[in-house]
C-alpha cells in the first residue's frame, strides 16, 4: 500500500471511529447522569468505566443535552466551592430509556452479524 | 488555584464565545481546571511547573476551538475548521471594506456629492460582501469536504498564544499558515481573472464612471500565470512539509511578482480612467485624479514593504538547509 493510500485509510478509519463514537457517547453521558454529577466527577466516572471524553468535547456537550431539555443542572457549594451539578430531567430519563432499548438492539443484532463472519 | 496562564487561556475562551452564558461557561472551566491542578499536584506532592500547566491546558485545545464547540452545530465548516475561517473571512471582509471607504473618502475629497461618493460604500453589504463571503465559504466547504487529513494533522501550539517568542521561528511553516495562503491565494486568483468581465469586483457600483487603466491588460495574464505558479508551489509545500526552502522560494517569487508588478503600474500615467460611457464632469475628473494620486500612494508604501520581506526572504533561503539533515 502506498503512503498515501494509507495516510487515506487513517483519516477515513478516524472519520469512522468518531462517528461511531459520537452516538455512544451521549448515551453513556445521559446514562451516567441518572445519578447526579458535576463535570469534574462525571469525567472521572466515565474514565473509570474505560470512556475517557475530553474536556473540551464533554462541557459543550453537557450544555448542549441541557439546552435540548435532556438535562437540568444547578451551581451548588461542595468542599467550600462552587460546582455545577447536572442530573437528568424527566424529559432526559425518558429518552434515555428509548435510548437504551434502542442501543441494546442494535448490539444484539451487530453481535449477530459479526459472529457469523 | 488558577495560574496566569490558566488565567489568560479562559480569557481567551471568554473573548471568543458568543453566548450571552459565556461568564458561566468559564466559570465551569474554571472549576474543573482548579479540580485538575489539585489532584494532579497532591499526585505529585508539589506545584505544577508552567511546563506541566501548559500540557494540561493543551489537552482543553485551541481557546477559539473550544469556544467554537459551545456554539450551534455547524455543518457547511467543521469545528476543526471554522476557527480559521472566521479569521479568514473577518480579515476578507474588512479588507474589501477599507478599499471600498479608500475609493469614497478619495471621491469626496476631489468633490464628489455625498450620494457618488457615498452610495458605493453603502452598496457595500449587498454586492462585495456577498461575493467574498461566498467565495471565502465555498473554498473553505471544499476543504473541508476533500482535505480531512490535513486539518486533523494540523494541530495547535499553546506556547504560540501564551509565549511572545524572543526571535522569529526560523522552522517550516505550519500547515494551518499554508493552508490559509492556499485559500487567501485562490480567492485573489479567482477574483484577479474575473475583473476584465466585471470591472464592479474593483470599484463596486462606482464602476458605472470608473474604469481600470489600459496599463492592468499589460499586466493581467503575466500576473494570473505567475500567481497561478506561486499557488502551485504552496500545495506542493503542504504536501511536503518538510521542504522548508520551498516555502521560503514561494514567498521569495510572490515578492519579487508583486514588485514586477508594482514597478509597472508606478511608472504607467494612470491607475484608473473614466468609464468608456461615463460622463466627462469636473467632478468625475478630479475623482479619477484623486484615486490615481492615492493609488500611487498606496504602491510606493507597498514596494517599500514588499522590497523589505524580499530582503527577509533571501537571508532566510541563504540560512534555510535544502533539506531537513542537512
Amino acid at each position: 500500500m502506498k503512503p498515501s493510500e494509507s495516510a487515506a485509510e487513517d483519516a477515513l478509519l478516524e472519520n469512522l471511529r468518531l462517528e461511531l463514537r459520537r452516538g455512544g457517547l451521549v448515551l453513556a453521558v445521559l446514562g451516567q447522569l441518572r445519578r447526579e454529577h458535576y463535570g469534574y466527577t462525571l469525567r472521572k466516572a466515565l474514565a473509570e468505566r474505560d470512556l475517557a471524553v475530553d474536556e473540551g468535547t464533554l462541557y459543550p456537550l453537557l450544555r448542549r443535552l441541557e439546552s435540548q431539555g435532556l438535562l437540568s443542572s444547578e451551581w451548588r457549594e461542595e468542599d467550600k466551592r462552587q460546582k455545577r451539578f447536572y442530573t437528568l430531567s424527566p424529559a432526559g430519563r425518558r429518552v434515555v430509556r428509548q435510548l437504551v432499548a434502542e442501543w441494546r438492539g442494535l448490539n444484539v443484532a451487530i453481535t449477530r452479524i459479526l459472529e457469523d463472519e | 488555584m488558577t495560574t496566569p496562564l490558566i488565567d489568560r487561556y479562559l480569557q481567551t475562551v471568554r473573548r471568543s464565545l458568543s453566548t450571552p452564558r459565556r461568564d458561566d461557561i468559564v466559570r465551569e472551566l474554571a472549576e474543573d481546571l482548579h479540580e485538575r491542578v489539585a489532584d494532579r499536584e497532591a499526585a505529585l506532592g508539589r506545584p505544577l511547573t508552567d511546563d506541566e500547566t501548559k500540557a494540561l491546558l493543551e489537552q482543553l485545545g485551541h481557546p477559539l476551538a473550544l469556544a467554537t464547540r459551545y456554539g450551534p452545530q455547524r455543518h457547511v465548516i467543521g469545528p476543526a475548521l471554522f476557527p480559521i475561517y472566521w479569521t479568514t473571512l473577518k480579515i476578507s471582509l474588512g479588507g474589501s471594506a477599507l478599499v471600498n471607504l479608500a475609493i469614497a473618502i478619495a471621491l469626496l475629497v476631489s468633490g464628489a456629492s455625498p450620494a457618488r461618493a457615498l452610495g458605493p460604500l453603502a452598496a457595500f453589504p449587498f454586492t462585495i460582501a456577498i461575493i467574498v463571503f461566498g467565495w471565502v465559504t465555498l473554498i473553505f466547504a471544499l476543504i473541508d469536504l476533500n482535505l480531512p487529513r490535513l486539518v486533523s494533522t494540523a494541530g495547535f501550539e499553546l506556547r504560540g498564544l501564551m509565549d511572545r517568542p524572543s526571535t522569529a521561528p526560523t522552522g517550516p511553516p505550519r500547515r494551518w499558515t499554508i493552508l490559509a495562503e492556499i485559500v487567501g491565494s485562490t480567492i485573489f486568483l479567482g477574483w484577479w481573472l474575473a475583473i476584465p468581465q466585471a470591472p464592479f469586483l474593483v470599484f463596486g457600483p462606482a464602476a458605472a464612471f470608473l474604469a481600470l487603466a489600459p496599463v492592468w491588460q499589460q499586466v493581467h495574464l503575466p500576473m494570473a500565470a505567475l500567481w497561478l505558479a506561486s499557488l502551485a508551489l504552496l500545495w506542493a509545500v503542504l504536501l511536503r512539509p518538510d521542504w522548508a526552502r520551498g516555502s521560503v522560494i514561494s514567498r521569495l517569487g510572490s515578492d519579487v511578482l508583486g514588485l514586477s508588478i508594482a514597478f509597472i503600474l508606478l511608472r504607467a500615467d494612470a491607475l484608473v480612467q473614466l468609464a468608456p460611457h461615463a460622463e466627462a464632469t469636473t467632478g468625475a475628473l478630479d475623482a479619477v485624479d484623486a484615486i490615481n494620486r492615492l493609488g500611487r500612494v498606496v504602491l510606493a508604501i507597498w514596494i517599500l514593504a514588499a522590497s523589505w520581506s524580499l530582503l527577509q526572504g533571501l537571508y532566510r533561503l541563504i540560512r534555510t538547509p535544502s533539506s531537513p539533515n542537512a
